[in-house]
């Protein structure tokens, strides 16, 4: 069943989301890091990781958790700060080792070194594949209805980028899940228009691109990406149609909730003191 | 005293349909056991072994089509939840391997996933360069933690692909496509060891594949002129058995490395490296000298085009020899 979203989880997963941005912002303070993608898929993380999925933080490697795919795993700060706030680690160990020598909290998300994470990403176009594998696995573990039926174990829920899906592998993987209808496999795409070069429609255009994913035999639903209650409603949606993989494309604006990256798209960079100064009264 | 050798080598049987019937014998003992293909995978099967397997476990033989990244992604996420994937281009060949290079460092190696993948060797006869993997074994070599495992014959074949089940971590096995017969049942496969199927003590032949069983045609021609040839099977490729080599180094003076991919990164390079930290001695390598191959329905012809041929390997035992004298 899917859980409720009335007004009162929705500001609450709204004000979640805020928090992650400030703890996005203040990595990126020290550090540095991919602030566009981070932001852009903020709330979609937060609704996953704070509502969504069925995990047990005291139990990272609980079999039949449901799994999030980051393949476009450059974005892991998001990650991690949702991570950190339900417990898998010392949010303040993050603070301060983030990407440092000998630490667990790698510049791309090391699933075998830092609890919590499913997935070793960092070049992309690979998350789909992967998750595809993660789903099949479970529809032979599974035990079968006289029928032939099984009943998923847990949800793979993969977040892929729009650059990332100029990759093929991407279109192997959608076309694989599609002919085993993979129906517990919902791919999130962070539609955010934008990659390190430009405008995606400018680099290699992917519209239509809820055409293209409904011709690879996916259930398509279009959302904003940004608004926490249509990240709700497309995430229960999915859930109740039959047996065929999901995506979700997600319109998001990269660098959402700092208007100077929603301006110049940025993909990653510095965070100079003013700016972070103005981000924390703006995510207040 | 060398044992498990058989003293006769002529009757030789291939390989792809003995380790056909191992990977069904793995399926049926262990659910866990997957056999994932590109579209080639019907053609490695026999209609005989391939009815067995879709009667048997239908939901365990996954073709994904020519897509091979796509394979390597799947084998990834299936052994996370436990399975053990068995990717194989048996039929196809080792070079498709490389078409998911990126894939392999990231899905298989970086996370050391319990994934097998089982290809056929470089030089093939018909199909030209595209079809005849030189660079596999310098391409994978360079991935840490990955075992490559590359047997002379069908016995040692059967016996690498049930050890690589046992064995947790990835495992490249390189299959031969000649048919060839070197061991008895009784030989004793462990992954990383060398094992001498020829002793000798004026030089040494370090070969894996088919040349394991050149080496010995080699050896048996230099007997004729009183050299006796160590020969050594070194299907272990990485991690390199580097105590056995040390030792034929120390033992016999000069070593001939033979193997059908390239001398830049393979077997012939591992051997040298090891023997130059170690114990230097004259060393010369058989194998593709940077060049690609071609077509040629005449297999011993297109060995002979690259100087792959056991003349080549006698002259270079020669030249090593010569060497050694000094």
């Amino acid at each position: 069943m899917p859980k409720p979203h009335d007004d009162a989880t929705i500001r609450e997963l709204e004000a979640k989301a805020k928090m992650i941005r400030r703890d996005i912002m203040k990595i990126l303070l020290d550090k540095g890091g991919h602030g566009g993608g981070d932001m852009s898929l903020a709330d979609i993380v937060t609704v996953l990781y704070f509502h969504q999925m069925k995990i047990d933080p005291k139990n990272p490697d609980w079999e039949n958790r449901d799994r999030l795919v980051l393949s476009k795993a450059h974005c892991c700060v998001a990650l991690y700060a949702s991570l950190g706030e339900l417990g898998y680690f010392d949010k303040e160990k993050w603070f301060s080792e983030y990407s440092t020598n000998h630490t667990i909290f790698q510049g791309h998300a090391d699933q075998w070194a830092c609890p919590g994470v499913d997935y070793s990403g960092g070049s992309l176009g690979m998350g789909l594949g992967f998750a595809s594998g993660l789903a099949l696995a479970d529809s032979i573990l599974s035990p079968r209805d006289r029928y032939g039926a099984y009943s998923p174990t847990h949800r793979v829920y993969c977040i892929t980028g729009d650059g990332e899906s100029h990759e093929g592998s991407i279109w192997e993987a959608a076309m694989f899940a599609a002919q085993w209808k993979l129906g517990n496999l919902i791919n999130i795409v962070d539609y955010n228009q934008y990659c390190i070069g430009g405008s995606i429609s400018s680099t290699v255009d992917l519209e239509p691109i809820a055409d293209k994913w409904k011709s690879f035999g996916w259930h398509v639903v279009e959302i904003d990406g940004n608004n926490i209650r249509q990240i709700c409603d497309a995430l229960d949606y999915v859930d109740a149609l039959p047996m065929k993989p999901k995506c979700i494309i997600a319109h998001t604006i990269k660098g959402k909730g700092i208007p100077e990256w929603e301006s110049t798209h940025i993909h990653a960079g510095p965070v100079s003191k003013e700016l972070y100064a103005k981000a924390m009264e703006l995510l207040k | 005293m060398v044992t498990h050798v058989k003293s006769d080598l002529s009757k030789v049987e291939p390989i792809v349909p003995a380790v056909n019937n191992v990977m069904i014998d793995l399926m049926r003992k262990d659910n866990r056991v997957v056999f994932i293909g590109a579209d080639t995978v019907y053609q490695t099967l026999s209609p005989e072994q391939l009815k067995i397997v879709n009667s048997e476990f239908p939901d365990r033989l996954i073709n994904v089509g020519i897509a091979e990244a796509q394979a390597c992604q799947l084998a990834s996420g299936m052994a996370d939840r436990g399975m053990i994937p068995y990717w194989g281009e048996v039929s196809a060949g080792q070079w498709l391997f490389m078409r998911a290079y990126n894939q392999i460092k990231q899905c298989i190696a970086t996370d050391r996933r319990n994934v097998k993948m089982l290809g056929t060797q470089g030089i093939s006869p018909s199909s030209g360069p595209s079809h005849q993997a030189i660079e596999d074994l310098a391409a994978i070599r360079a991935y840490p933690g990955m075992m490559i495992v590359a047997p002379a014959d069908a016995v040692e074949a059967r016996k690498a692909t049930v050890a690589s089940h046992k064995y947790y971590g990835p495992v490249m096995i390189r299959y031969d496509r000649a048919a060839n017969t070197i061991f008895e049942e009784s030989y004793p496969f462990e992954f990383g060891k060398a094992f001498t199927v020829r002793d000798g003590k004026d030089l040494t032949i370090i070969g894996m594949q088919t040349y394991v069983s050149m080496g010995i045609q080699t050896a048996d021609i230099l007997a004729k002129e009183g050299i006796q040839t160590r020969v050594i099977n070194m299907s272990t490729i990485k991690p390199l058995d580097e105590e056995a080599v040390v030792k034929a180094a120390k033992e016999t003076g000069g070593i001939v490395t033979a193997e059908t991919a390239s001398i830049l990164g393979g077997l012939g390079e591992a051997v040298a490296a090891t023997v130059c930290e170690n114990e230097p001695v004259p060393i010369k390598r058989i194998g593709m000298r940077d060049r690609f191959g071609q077509s040629g329905r005449d297999m011993n012809r297109l060995l002979a085009d690259y100087n792959l041929t056991v003349g080549d390997m006698v002259a270079a035992a020669r030249d090593v020899l010569k060497r050694k004298k000094k």
